[in-house]
């Protein structure tokens, strides 16, 4: 996996996620590595990538308000997404709620494309 | 695979305890804090550093060959030194590296000693080194990931935020009666929960200071209490201790599931219902963990432990003395040291010697740490 290469791709407007796949347990596996296999212990070789909707429901969520290099507050969140995987990223949203649909969005943040979660609502409008 | 219990073969006991204690980052050197925990172990025991077979070491912060650099200024001696680190759970792994070495006779007497600091120039440690890009670098901080934990747990539960805060008030009243602690000082409702705000539910008395301190733990075989005339009535046996490594568990609360197994892998090797626990110790950094680990530890039921804490079942004198030392949230964290600390509260409430934070009649304890990566270290110990 290249170092350059980012953690979601967009096809026809939809944002997937860059996981990986294990070819032996079928487990997704997020963020994506080269190093084994940790649902079942199948060595690099048997994991693919995938990609996957990044759309899913709020496990959970907070508001961070001290950080030392980032600037306060925001939010971040923890998505189980449809391929049962936990990811976690920022969040915009002013008010969440557990069990919440979320999907990922691609918003560019002092010149630089990042990944964030939105209501499927704000995407529309 | 059911793993042996050498402890069940062969007794162990802790012997001798003592710490420095917690405090803000200083001018005083590891070596200082750690010498002074060693010595008061030393004294505590009765025994000379001389008698010790085996030391290990734990801390995470001030690197390599800290602890053969510190213990030298003891003076010659035969003893075999190693350096153990795993997280914030290193001082409870070097207790799990000391209680093994006399369970199997490689040593008959061993101290297991934490001391950390912040230093200049400190690794940035394996998660990072693995390089493992993710979504969230950078953004979730460890008061965020338990913040998002207490986020879920009022969603699943009810509980309040002003409930998750009275763990925090409960462990502040415990750390002001312990002159080794960082914080010692009582803390009202209000107080907790006014600002600084840091995540979500967390105020800033809601997270443990990371500070710096020692503590030391002597453990000797029944051959040894006998060889040097150390008093039965202060020595209190160890009879578990169990170590784990986090699972990939998708459809569950990691950090709960890391416990619960760990914890019953402990209890089940010392024969011992979690009901009859008297004094837990546990790893609260952050308030919502107490209510966490009192649940997966089976202290009550799922979602009950918001309720026990308010009715007082987890006080000094209640049901289960959770964190009588005040905890993470009030005694402090230096990282090293805290296994070792819970170690000698624990100790130190069974051999009925806590003075006003005594809780009456404590038979049995129980020490539980969680690190980075994660792992889990349990140690039941017990008055015999």
């Amino acid at each position: 996996m290249s170092e350059k290469r980012e953690l979601w791709v967009e096809q026809s407007g939809v944002i997937f996620l860059r996981g990986v796949k294990c070819d032996r347990c079928g487990s997704v596996l997020f963020p994506p590595q080269a190093y084994g296999c940790e649902a079942c212990g199948a060595d690099e070789t048997h994991l693919r990538e995938f990609l996957f909707p990044s759309s899913g429901t709020l496990n959970s969520f907070t508001t961070v308000h001290v950080h030392p290099k980032l600037e306060t507050p925001y939010k971040v969140a923890e998505v189980k997404t449809e391929a049962r995987q936990l990811v976690r990223g920022r969040l915009e949203h002013e008010h969440p709620s557990v069990g919440e649909a979320v999907m990922g969005a691609v918003e560019v943040i002092d010149g630089t494309p990042q990944f964030i979660f939105v209501v499927p609502s704000e995407v529309e409008a | 695979m059911a793993k042996k219990n050498i402890l069940k073969d062969r007794s162990v006991y802790a012997i001798g305890i003592g710490l420095h204690p917690y405090q803000r980052a200083s001018d005083v050197t590891y070596v200082t804090l750690g010498l002074t925990a060693v010595r008061a172990a030393l004294s505590d025991a009765q025994i000379k550093w001389t008698d010790v077979e085996t030391a290990f070491v734990g801390n995470a912060r001030i690197g390599m060959a800290a602890g053969s650099t510190m213990l030298r200024y003891l003076g010659p001696s035969d003893v075999s030194v190693a350096q153990v680190e795993n997280a914030s759970a290193s001082g409870s792994t070097a207790f799990r590296q000391a209680v093994h070495d006399v369970a199997s006779g490689v040593a008959e007497v061993s101290i297991a000693i934490g001391v950390d600091k912040p230093v200049e120039g400190a690794g940035r440690g394996g998660p990072i080194n693995a390089k493992v890009r993710s979504l969230d670098e950078g953004l979730v901080v460890p008061f965020s990931h338990f913040a998002m934990l207490a986020e879920r747990y009022m969603a699943d539960t009810g509980a309040t935020i002003e409930q998750i805060a009275k763990v925090a008030v409960k462990n502040h009243a415990n750390g002001a009666r312990n002159p080794f602690a960082q914080r010692q000082k009582a803390r009202t409702l209000e107080e907790v929960l006014a600002p600084p705000q840091i995540s979500g539910a967390l105020t800033r008395l809601q997270c443990t200071p990371v500070g710096e301190g020692a503590a030391a733990t002597i453990v000797a075989s029944e051959d040894a209490i006998e060889r040097l005339g150390i008093d039965w009535q202060r020595a209190i046996r160890v009879t578990a201790s169990a170590s784990r490594l986090q699972e990939f568990t998708p459809d569950e609360n990691a950090d709960a599931a890391l416990t619960r197994k760990t914890t019953l892998e402990a209890l089940d090797a010392a024969a011992v219902d979690p009901r009859d626990l008297d004094v837990i110790e546990l790893h609260d950094a952050f308030s919502i963990e107490e209510l966490l680990y009192a649940e997966a530890i089976g202290l009550c039921g799922e979602g009950e432990a918001a309720a026990c804490v308010e009715r007082g079942d987890f006080d000094i004198g209640g049901r289960h003395a959770i964190s009588p030392s005040g905890g993470l949230l009030a005694m402090g964290h230096p990282i090293g040291p805290t296994g070792v600390g819970q170690v000698c509260e624990i100790v130190r409430q069974l051999r009925n010697e806590a003075g006003d934070r005594q809780h009456p009649d404590a038979k049995i304890g129980l020490a539980h740490m969680v690190g980075v990566g994660a792992v889990c270290v349990v140690h039941v110990l017990e008055r015999t």
